[in-house]
């Protein structure tokens, strides 16, 4: 891979970088959002982030 | 109307009964991969060594990760360990398949943050967990089971300044576990950088396996590095003995034993050897190095009450140390973690309590002991109003 030019090399850091930002915030959504859809119980975002119990 | 004659009693093979199609395998219809003659060789004797290794009845030995599972991790108490007061708030919404958030919040600690977001979720073959805490930083962990025994991770740690990355790969067969990971692996600059590590651990006989771990590390401007690192475990049920030797020249030996239902102790010895550099007392340059050997000793048990687990260690360095996990109500634990090290003359201590919540109904109920997993009401127990 040493013969990579300087050009493409800069766009291959440009595109980690972004993908590591997109991890970075889209991470916690995303399990959320998993655990979400696949459990019966759908519950509301409210009760989803906060820590006191639903009743 | 003649009856048949009655079969004698307990001569099943005399039963005309032909072979249920659904239950007889049908062999596969030889084809030219493998019926010519090279391949049909090798496939005899991979099928041959196959039946032979099965016919040994050897078992999995788990993983290298785990060698030490039982003492380093179950009886001692160093990953319970915590400072300050620390409280969990873990909210269930689901058993099967998992799905829980928690909020940990904690002070006078350095390594608990202030604030910490937690959520899991897991099911049969998919495992998603994410943690973000109040300097924003971020660790994610995944793992995907493709099927039962071969399982791929990937694991994810941002924080403001680094970033890390972990690849894993984990194969289980029938007597052995072999484990692929890689730790920031990259190409960019110009030639392989980050750290590969290679393990396989191999059961010898039916309580002893044997293993190695291979370490290849590269980092830029520096020379790579290699080290392989060897272990091994006899499990024997009801005592666990296992050894590493390791390529910075450690020797850690750890020994496990059930000693009743409720009681397990641990002792682990680790000997370190190692360069000390010898410098000039006039000059205070370094002018030679001696050999060192380190070595430290500890002991420790943990007994499992019904509403409690209690750990408690004493090593060689002079530290003792406890952890108490008590559970005052169905939904509510309090911890209690305390050291002193009597030879620095130092303490350490943390309280912490553990609220679990239920984000539905049916998990509340099932929380306070009133229903059970299939929200069939517990006999016993006091009728739901």
């Amino acid at each position: 891979m040493a013969n990579l030019s300087e050009e493409s090399k800069e766009r291959i850091v440009k595109l980690l970088d972004t993908s590591k930002t997109i991890a970075h915030y889209c991470w916690i959504p995303f399990v959320i959002y998993l655990g979400w859809k696949n459990t019966d119980a759908k519950p509301n975002l409210i009760n989803l982030l906060s820590p006191f119990p639903a009743m | 109307m003649s009856s048949p004659a009655p079969l004698p009693l307990g001569d099943l093979a005399k039963l005309n009964m032909s072979a249920l199609p659904a239950i007889t395998q049908e062999k596969p219809k030889p084809g030219f991969w493998s019926s010519n003659p090279i391949f049909s060789f090798v496939n005899d004797v991979y099928s041959g060594f196959a039946d032979h290794r099965q016919s040994i009845g050897l078992l999995n030995p788990g993983t290298i990760e785990n060698l030490n599972k039982e003492v380093s991790r179950d009886v001692f108490l160093n990953q319970y360990f915590f400072t300050g007061f620390r409280a969990d708030l873990n909210k269930s919404f689901s058993l099967n398949p998992a799905f829980q958030t928690s909020h940990t919040l904690s002070i006078g600690s350095k390594s608990i943050p202030p604030y910490a977001f937690n959520v899991l979720y897991a099911n049969d073959n998919l495992f998603a967990q994410g943690t973000l805490d109040n300097d924003l930083s971020l660790s994610g962990r995944m793992n995907y089971g493709w099927t039962k025994d071969v399982i791929s991770k990937a694991t994810l740690q941002i924080a403001q300044d680094q970033t890390m990355v972990q690849l894993e790969q984990d194969i289980q067969g029938v007597d052995y576990s072999l484990n692929l990971k890689t730790l920031n692996p990259s190409y960019l600059d110009g030639d392989f950088s980050g750290v590969v590590v290679g393990s396989l651990l191999q059961s010898v006989s039916k309580k002893l396996a044997i293993g190695l771990e291979a370490v290849y590390s590269k980092q830029a401007q520096y020379a790579p590095d290699a080290a392989v690192s060897y272990v091994a475990r006899y499990n024997a049920k009801d005592w666990i003995a296992s050894a590493q030797l390791q390529a910075q020249g450690a020797l850690i030996a750890s020994f496990w034993r059930k000693v009743s239902a409720n009681l397990e102790a641990g002792i682990e010895t680790q000997i370190q050897a190692g360069l000390k550099p010898i410098t000039d007392p006039m000059l205070g340059q370094v002018i030679g190095a001696e050999p060192v050997v380190n070595g430290v000793t500890t002991i420790g048990a943990k007994y499992e009450f019904r509403q409690s687990v209690v750990r408690g260690q004493i090593d060689s360095e002079g530290k003792v140390s406890a952890f108490v996990e008590k559970r005052v109500l169905p939904t509510i634990s309090i911890l209690f973690s305390g050291e002193i090290d009597h030879f620095k003359n130092t303490s350490r201590i943390g309280l912490g309590l553990q609220f679990e919540s239920a984000g539905t109904e049916q998990i509340a109920l099932m929380q306070q002991g009133l229903v059970d997993a299939e929200g069939n009401p517990v006999p016993g127990a006091p009728a739901i109003a």
